[in-house]
């Protein structure tokens, strides 16, 4: 697997080389991401190839200084998908709509309950990531899977980091409240 | 406040997820050139059109700028001219224009007593016909009025002067011309 600054240096000496290397890199990581936000598989494809479209015809904007090369295309990835659904159904995006009565629950109770690792917990865990609001399940797959930042997500969609932790710490009592309840 | 959330469950249960999810198909790839070369094209033939049109739109609105500038000046003349012409009483604009002999009646030697006024084109007038200062020298008190009001003395003494000139020549003025000043 090439680094960004290898993909970035290919694409200036050789772009179609350069871009075959960054859609090697990126593509399964742009799926993944635009896939938390939108369920349809078909839709999922297309969004999919308009975000590695635009990456591809934009890459000449992109910025080492502003953020690294995986942020500034999970950035565009996001934009597409909830632009998307934004247009499909508006009501799914608001961060309004994930403030039920949550039980406080401390840190390290949230880490024994989701860290004991079992088959049937992460099935059930599988279950609950699909419950989630899209949003939710954005900032999970971006902090868990693509391994981003609390500053790299906070870039990605906009916000502070500290508006990220904390919206990911309230994603994680949602999370035992799920499994909690399948229980 | 950069606190770690790492959870080895959550990360299973993701990485699960992502793995179940179908691939991309297999021309994935192909498709994405094609149409990012169409876009390239697109981008291109966008380049080619916007300039020519755009030469084109600021042709058209150079000489649109140009076009109308000079009709509104000649406007503002007249609009300019034109209350000057309406300020003038009409008694005083009808011997310039239908009626000839009226202008000539001011008097020549009187005007060459008084002061020189500002208007040579009177003067010239009265040069062109001095035969016909005789009559103004009879009236002395025109020499001390302005010019202005000497051509409204003259508007309206016009029928006096008139008749006047008409004894002094014993050629009246034909009646078609006295019907056409009427009718004006």
């Amino acid at each position: 697997m090439c680094t960004d600054k290898e993909i970035l240096q290919t694409i200036d000496a050789n772009p179609p080389q350069g871009q075959r290397l960054l859609l090697a890199a990126y593509q399964q990581r742009v799926q993944s991401v635009i896939a938390s936000v939108v369920g349809n598989i078909k839709d999922v494809e297309d969004l999919t190839q308009e975000a590695l479209i635009t990456v591809l015809s934009t890459i000449d904007s992109y910025k080492p200084s502003r953020g690294t090369l995986a942020t500034w295309i999970y950035t565009i990835a996001y934009r597409k998908a909830v632009s998307f659904v934004r247009q499909q159904r508006p009501v799914i995006l608001s961060f309004d709509d994930t403030d039920t009565a949550v039980p406080s629950i401390s840190d390290e109770q949230l880490a024994d309950e989701l860290s004991t690792g079992r088959e049937e917990r992460i099935q059930a865990l599988e279950q609950a990531l699909e419950l989630l609001p899209v949003h939710d399940r954005l900032l999970i797959t971006l902090y868990y899977y693509q391994d981003c930042s609390l500053a790299e997500i906070a870039s990605i969609i906009g916000a502070t980091a500290n508006a990220v932790s904390h919206r990911l710490r309230r994603i994680r009592e949602k999370l035992y409240t799920l499994l909690t309840i399948n229980a | 406040m950069q606190e770690k959330f790492s959870d080895t469950d959550i990360r299973e249960a993701l990485r699960r997820h992502f793995a179940a999810m179908p691939p991309l198909s297999d021309d994935f790839n192909d498709k994405l050139f094609a149409a990012l070369n169409r876009k390239k094209r697109q981008r291109k033939m966008r380049r080619l059109i916007i300039w020519p049109s755009i030469a084109a739109a600021a042709t058209v609105a150079l000489l649109l700028m140009l076009l109308p500038a000079s009709e509104p000046q000649h406007n503002a003349v007249i609009a300019q001219v034109q209350p000057e012409v309406a300020n003038q009483s009409p008694k005083a604009a009808q011997p310039e224009t239908s009626e000839e002999p009226a202008p000539v009646a001011i008097p020549h030697k009187a005007e060459r007593k008084a002061p020189r006024h500002s208007e040579p084109a009177t003067q010239k007038v009265a040069h062109a016909e001095p035969e016909l200062a005789p009559v103004a020298e009879e009236e002395p008190a025109v020499e001390a009025q302005p010019f202005r009001s000497r051509i409204d003395y003259v508007a309206a003494n016009r029928d006096n002067m008139r008749s006047r000139i008409s004894e002094q020549f014993e050629t009246p003025f034909s009646s078609s011309n006295n019907e056409k000043t009427d009718k004006s």
